[in-house]
C-alpha cells in the first residue's frame, strides 16, 4: 500500500507520556516529540490517571507546537491530524483527542483516530520503509501484552495475549517490591546487568502452551523466593526474574511465526525497550530463524510518530473519522 | 453481626473457587473490598467471582486501566485503587455510579475503606507469612458488613461451607 504526499500531525496521550509528531507519507518522520511524566508518577510506583491527564492538559500545547517547529511545518501545510482513541486512560484520552479535534476544526483537517496497538505495529514501517506485512507483531508494555498476526494493511488476528497481568505490569510490580522504583522495567533492566541470570529459576509460566501469557504466578514466585531468602541478592533476583520474562516472551514470538508461516517479527511497546529481550531477537534474526525488525528504542516506548504513521494509512483506508466519535478505554484492535 | 469466615486454601484453583462462591451470593449494587499482598492472589478471586457473575470474558489485572468492566448475567466492575492518590480520584472514577448497576470488586480498597459504604463484603488474602511452610497456602478471611447481609448471611455461609470452618 502506498500512502503518497499526506504529512500527518501525530497525537498521543493514552497513558503518561504527552507526544506529537509529524509524519510525511506515513514512514518520514519529521519530528518526533515525547514529553514524559515518569518523574511525576515515581513516587506513586505507576500511573496515577489524575496526574496523567492534568499533565497532559499542561504539556500538550507546547508538545504539538514544538512538534511543529521541528517540522518546519505550519499546520496549514499538513493534510490530517491523527490522535490515539484506545486502549488507554480515559481521561488521558480524551487531552489528545479533544486537542486533534479542536486542529481539525480550526484549520479545516481530516481528523483521523487511531488505535494505540495498530500504532505500534506501524512503528516498525517507520524503523523499515520497505516493511510490508505479512509480520507477526509483539506488544508489551505496562497495559498490553498482545501476539498479533498482520496479514495486510487494516488485517489482524489477535494470536494470544496475557491471561492476568502485562508484561511491563511484572516488571513495575516487581520492581516496587524489590524497591527500585518507577518505571520498573529500565530499573531492573539496569540493576540485572549486575546480576546473574541463572542464579534462580523462576517459573516460565505456560511457556510451551498456546500463544497466550500469565505473568501474575511468576510475580507472585518472586515476592515467595525473596521472602524465604531475605539475603539474596537483588541484583540476581532482577535478572533471574527478568530472564524468564524474556524467555517466555521470545519463545511465544518464534512459536507463533513457526505457525503462522509468517517469517519476519516485530517487537513494540514499552518492554521491547529491554536490552536483554532485544538482544535475544537480534540472535534469532542472526540464526535465521526469522527476519527481526526492531524499532529503536524511542520508537518502541510510546510515542506520536506512529500515531502520525498509522493516521495516514487509515485515512487513505477509511477516510476521516467523525467528531463524534468519542475515545474507547478498552478498544479492541479486531 | 460480624462473623468472620476464615478458610485456608492450597492454591490458586481453591483461591478461585472460593470467590466463584462469594460470587454466587452476590447481586446488583453489592460491593466486595479484596485486600491482600502483591501476589496474594487478589485477581485470581476476582477471576471466580466474576465466572459465577456469568462473565465469559477473561478477567484480567485492572492495574493498568484502574476500572475493568465486564458483562455477565450481572455485570462486574472490577477496580484496582491502589494508585489513587487522593479519595477526589474515586469521585473522578464515577464510582458511586459504578456502585449502582453492577457487583463491583475492587482490589487494594482498604486504604479507601473509610469512604466505602458500610454494606459490603471484605476479603482478606494473606500469604504464608513465615516463609518457611507451602508458597501456595493462603488464608482467606471473609466478613460481610452492614444490616444488608443480616438475611443473606446464613447463604454466604453456606456457599463457603464447603471450603472450611465457615
Amino acid at each position: 500500500m502506498v500512502v503518497s504526499r499526506v504529512r500527518v500531525l501525530g497525537i498521543e496521550t493514552s497513558c503518561d507520556e504527552t507526544a506529537a509528531a509529524v509524519v510525511d507519507d506515513g514512514r518520514q518522520v519529521r519530528s518526533s516529540v515525547v514529553a514524559s511524566q515518569a518523574d511525576l508518577h515515581a513516587r506513586y510506583g505507576g500511573v496515577v490517571p489524575e496526574i496523567a491527564s492534568r499533565a497532559h492538559v499542561e504539556l500538550i500545547c507546547d508538545v504539538i507546537e514544538q512538534a511543529l517547529v521541528e517540522a518546519g511545518s505550519s499546520l496549514h501545510e499538513l493534510d490530517a491530524v491523527a490522535a490515539v482513541r484506545g486502549p488507554g486512560l480515559a481521561g488521558a484520552l480524551l487531552v489528545g483527542v479533544s486537542a486533534a479535534k479542536a486542529i481539525s476544526l480550526a484549520s479545516r483537517l481530516p481528523y483521523v483516530a487511531v488505535h494505540h496497538h495498530e500504532a505500534h505495529l506501524y512503528a516498525a514501517m517507520i524503523e523499515d520503509p520497505q516493511l510490508e506485512p505479512p509480520l507477526v507483531t509483539l506488544i508489551v508494555s505496562g497495559g498490553h501484552t498482545l501476539l498479533i498476526a498482520m496479514d495486510g494493511h487494516g488485517r489482524y488476528r489477535v494470536l494470544g495475549e496475557t491471561v492476568d497481568d502485562a508484561a511491563g505490569e511484572a516488571f513495575d510490580k516487581v520492581a516496587r517490591f524489590l524497591g527500585l522504583g518507577y518505571p520498573g522495567g529500565p530499573a531492573i533492566d539496569r540493576l540485572a546487568r549486575e546480576g546473574d541470570p541463572e542464579a534462580i529459576r523462576f517459573p516460565r509460566p505456560m511457556r510451551a502452551e498456546g500463544h497466550d501469557f500469565s505473568f501474575s504466578g511468576l510475580k507472585t514466585a518472586v515476592v515467595q523466593y525473596v521472602r524465604k531468602h531475605p539475603e539474596a541478592d537483588v541484583a540476581d533476583v532482577a535478572a533471574s526474574f527478568q530472564a524468564a520474562v524474556v524467555d517466555v516472551l521470545v519463545d511465544k514470538l518464534l512459536a507463533a511465526a513457526r505457525e503462522t508461516g509468517i517469517d519476519t517479527v516485530v517487537a513494540g511497546g514499552g518492554v521491547a525497550a529491554n536490552s536483554v529481550l532485544r538482544e535475544r531477537l537480534l540472535d534469532l534474526a542472526v540464526a535465521g530463524e526469522v527476519r527481526v525488525v526492531l524499532p529503536s528504542v524511542a520508537l518502541c516506548t510510546d510515542n506520536a510518530a506512529m500515531v502520525a504513521a498509522v493516521g495516514a494509512y487509515r485515512l487513505a483506508a477509511d477516510g476521516p473519522t467523525p467528531l463524534e466519535a468519542p475515545v474507547v478505554p478498552n478498544l479492541r484492535l479486531v | 453481626m460480624m462473623e468472620m469466615a476464615v478458610l485456608t486454601t492450597k492454591g490458586a484453583q481453591e483461591t478461585e473457587a472460593i470467590g466463584e462462591a462469594v460470587g454466587s451470593q452476590l447481586r446488583v449494587g453489592d460491593l466486595v473490598v479484596l485486600t491482600g499482598d502483591l501476589g496474594a492472589g487478589k485477581t485470581t478471586f476476582a477471576k471466580g467471582l466474576a465466572r459465577a457473575l456469568g462473565v465469559t470474558q477473561r478477567v484480567t489485572s485492572p492495574t493498568f486501566t484502574i476500572v475493568q468492566e465486564y458483562e455477565g448475567r450481572v455485570p462486574v466492575a472490577h477496580v484496582d485503587v491502589y494508585r489513587l492518590d487522593r479519595i477526589q480520584e474515586l469521585h473522578d472514577l464515577g464510582f458511586e455510579e459504578l456502585l449502582e448497576g453492577r457487583v463491583t470488586v475492587v482490589e487494594w480498597g482498604e486504604a479507601i475503606a473509610l469512604v466505602l459504604p458500610r454494606e459490603r463484603i471484605d476479603v482478606r488474602i494473606a500469604m504464608d507469612g513465615a516463609g518457611d511452610g507451602d508458597d501456595d497456602l493462603r488464608v482467606v478471611e471473609i466478613v460481610a458488613t452492614g444490616p444488608g447481609w443480616d438475611d443473606r448471611r446464613p447463604a454466604l455461609e453456606a456457599a463457603l461451607a464447603p471450603f472450611g470452618d465457615a
